[in-house]
């Protein structure tokens, strides 16, 4: 008996094993093998090409491949491996590797790779982060690429072009636009006796709208006797990544978390002190908003058990709606209402951007143009993935187009989009505002004003510093 | 005459001394140089960068002397997050020892089943961070997770933000990680006990101790070598906790759960503030050295051997 409990034992711990491996491994491919292999074994020139993974990827074989780092290891990534596989066909004379990695380690391996002097040849990362890394030293500057692709700067989104200018150089290419875009459960809205193509135009209309929406398990809405508030099976929104969320609804008011020229922190200005006592009375006051989580809180599986009726979430959404297509079916893809008073919009988006590191030759930038230009170009593939395609040329395509949420976001990143401020310490000032959002928002008698003031005290200090 | 004799005998005799234990030094020397390779140097680097404000890019660097202690001396939020660390540290290490301590002597003795009973409470030690946080999530979230599930459906009681309340967050993420930690000092401790003499258990029942008394009077004294070993390992390991909160409260809510080696990553590889980083970890280095060697001089002087 005492030899079958210790195999038992050894059993489970082995399923353990094998299950804590299987959450870090890279995903399988079609055929069933590790993604690892794929890499592992770069087919010759003439063997059949691999399948496309969204973490490592080698195409031909040459003693000095062009190499590209990027963070798209998600459901986007896979989109991209699929446009990495079409352009090595149309390339067969490039050789080339393409590693995915995720984003916090690619932090760390950027920079120390570049000091080290052996670079990537290029690298994909966001827009917002440009400030940062150029001022590190770590970019150059890519105005040859828009003179030499016949792309001008005007073809893309002039909002982004300004933040990856730097010191009067364009230092990156964007890729695409993503950030939010509002999905709405028609289904619930139908349900509630309301009329989805008429949502709220302002904040005030939203309370009494999201309060007819707002059910709990009984049936009641808050506004009601008897409403049972850690019972709500219905919840008229989603409190969603305050990194789009929080910017969004602050520059819908007015506020900010810096001024234009980047000189003065406006967290705790009145405007920024509305927008955000307006988020935790929609939490703590009228419940139609789910309460604060830190980290970053997803409505995946609530909006999925209809339980959320507008979802603000991001463009890469819609891989989500292409692999659910009976939610899909119930969902449509609009602008991002406005919480403001006066019906203000505005919302966050960023961009994923090609850069070329520090200390790349001139054989490698021209490898890596001609993949950029390919990548640029063929943006209407890479809206697949849900994010839009970054030449306004391509986003105008048919094909781009018909997808209803690329279409959307498309239109209204260009009419209220907005980035964030560019700034040498940007991830930091991020961070600041983020706690301090955090405090206003963990508690419902957390103090809204104190806390603002604090983080706006944090973030003075950042942009004081030298 | 005879004192250059002697001179020269000395020598010899060292001269045989060292090269009768040459083989100990080569032997030594393999981990010697790793040793010094990858722990002593970087130590060194570290304290180096510390008194610069390191840019990665840069070939000279600017000196600054200990502008960064005393910027870290003035930061509030090091302060925070150095009280988070230690409140979490506190309560995963009485709740890990205690726990460890009382399962050990409970599976000290074979019984029936007690074999994968010890195979299930180490278990959760071998999963990585990022499934303990998965995990983690999915138990404490507070519309869908599993203990509010128990608390408002079964229980009737109010839906508990377990992680976005900031006195919370800390025991939650406590909770957690015995969960996940405390199978090895269960194991330490079961070993410790097996050293323990069966005679003075037999010897004390025969006295008349009773179950508590012989814990009391026996266990406890004579296992503080091993206690020892394991509050100071714990306390060394989780000082340094880094990826729960960054996992599964990114820190939040606020900086409620924010710990110094996160806020020091953070400062490092997000805002590249290398310098002040390096000041931080020597700091955090320096406070566990000698918390260290206080709690060694305070439990030797109760420990038995």
């Amino acid at each position: 008996m005492r030899k079958m409990s210790i195999l038992l034992g050894v059993l489970v711990v082995m399923a353990l094993m094998l299950s804590a491996c299987g959450g870090a491994a890279a995903p399988a491919t079609e055929g069933g093998a590790p993604a690892a292999d794929t890499a592992a074994e770069a087919p010759a020139a003439d063997a059949p090409a691999p399948e496309p993974t969204p973490v490592v990827n080698a195409f031909g074989q040459c003693d000095d491949p062009m190499r590209m780092w990027h963070g798209l290891t998600g459901s986007d990534g896979l989109v991209f491996a699929e446009m990495l596989q079409q352009f090595a066909a149309d390339n067969p004379d490039l050789c080339f590797e393409s590693q995915g990695i995720p984003w916090d380690l690619f932090f760390q391996k950027y920079p120390t790779a570049v000091a080290a002097g052996d670079p990537p040849d290029m690298v994909i990362f966001h827009a917002a982060e440009v400030q940062q890394m150029a001022n590190e030293g770590l970019m150059q500057p890519m105005d040859d690429w828009y003179d030499m692709s016949g792309h001008s700067k005007d073809q893309f989104n002039d909002v982004l072009i300004n933040q990856i200018s730097v010191d009067g150089s364009t230092m990156a290419v964007p890729f695409d636009n993503h950030g939010w875009i509002l999905w709405a459960n028609t289904k619930i809205i139908e349900d509630a006796g309301l009329d989805p193509a008429a949502l709220p135009q302002n904040g005030t209309e939203f309370i009494d709208w999201a309060q007819k929406i707002t059910t709990d398990v009984n049936g009641k809405h808050p506004n009601e006797e008897g409403f049972d508030k850690d019972n709500v099976a219905v919840w008229a929104t989603w409190w969603t990544w305050p990194r789009y969320t929080v910017p969004t609804v602050l520059w819908q008011f007015g506020g900010g978390v810096v001024n234009e020229d980047v000189t003065q922190a406006t967290l705790n200005s009145p405007e920024s002190v509305a927008a955000i006592q307006y988020i935790q009375d929609l939490m703590c006051k009228y419940y139609v908003m789910n309460p604060y989580q830190p980290g970053t809180p997803y409505g995946g599986e609530a909006y999925e058990n209809n339980q959320i009726a507008l979802w603000w979430e991001g463009t890469w959404t819609g891989g989500y709606m292409r692999d659910r297509p009976d939610v899909a079916a119930v969902t449509e893809p609009m602008f991002i209402n406005s919480y403001a008073p006066d019906g203000n919009q505005a919302v966050k988006f960023d961009s994923h951007i090609f850069s070329i590191p520090t200390g790349v030759d001139e054989q490698g930038r021209a490898d890596a143009y001609k993949l950029i230009s390919y990548l640029v170009e063929n943006g209407a593939y890479w809206s697949n993935s849900g994010q839009v395609p970054a030449l306004k040329s391509v986003q105008a395509l048919p094909e781009v187009q018909e997808k209803a949420s690329v279409a959307k976001a498309a239109e209204q990143f260009n009419a209220i989009g907005r980035t964030d401020t560019s700034h040498k310490s940007f991830v930091e000032i991020q961070t600041a505002w983020e706690t301090a959002v955090g405090n206003a928002l963990a508690t419902c008698d957390a103090d809204v004003t104190q806390a603002l003031n604090d983080g706006n005290t944090a973030v003075q200090a950042i942009l004081d510093r030298p | 005459m005879s004192t250059v004799t002697a001179s020269a005998t000395l020598k010899s005799r060292r001269w045989k001394t060292l090269r009768d234990q040459l083989p100990n030094y080569l032997f030594i020397l393999p981990h010697f140089i790793l040793f010094t390779l990858f722990l002593l140097y970087p130590i060194f680097r570290g304290l180096q960068i510390s008194l610069f404000d390191w840019k990665i890019m840069l070939t000279e660097q600017k000196w600054v002397g200990l502008a960064n202690y005393e910027a870290l001396w003035n930061d509030k939020v090091f302060w925070q997050v150095l009280g988070n660390t230690f409140w979490f540290m506190i309560i995963t290490v009485i709740i890990n020892v205690a726990l460890a301590l009382v399962v050990a002597s409970g599976l000290k003795h074979r019984f029936y089943g007690s074999d994968i009973l010890r195979v299930l409470f180490y278990a959760p030690g071998i999963i990585s961070v990022s499934v303990l946080g998965i995990i983690a999530i999915r138990v404490w979230e507070p519309q869908i997770g599993i203990i509010n599930y128990y608390v408002t459906n079964m229980l009737g009681g109010p839906r508990v933000m377990w992680y976005s309340n900031p006195s919370l967050v800390i025991p939650v993420l406590s909770i957690t990680t015995v969960w996940w930690t405390f199978g090895f000092p269960m194991l330490v401790f079961i070993a410790g006990l097996h050293n323990i003499p069966e005679a003075l258990y037999e010897a004390a029942k025969i006295d008349g101790a009773g179950l508590f008394g012989s814990f009391r009077h026996i266990t406890i004294p004579l296992i503080m070598p091993t206690m020892l070993f394991v509050v100071v390992t714990q306390f060394i390991a989780h000082m340094q906790v880094f990826a729960q909160p960054y996992i599964i409260t990114g820190g939040g809510p606020g900086n409620a759960s924010r710990s110094v080696v996160q806020y020091l990553y953070e400062t490092a590889w997000k805002y590249f503030r290398y310098g002040y980083a390096s000041t931080i970890s020597v700091v955090l280095a320096l406070i566990m050295i000698v918390v260290t060697i206080i709690m060694f001089w305070l439990m030797r002087r109760r420990t038995e051997y």
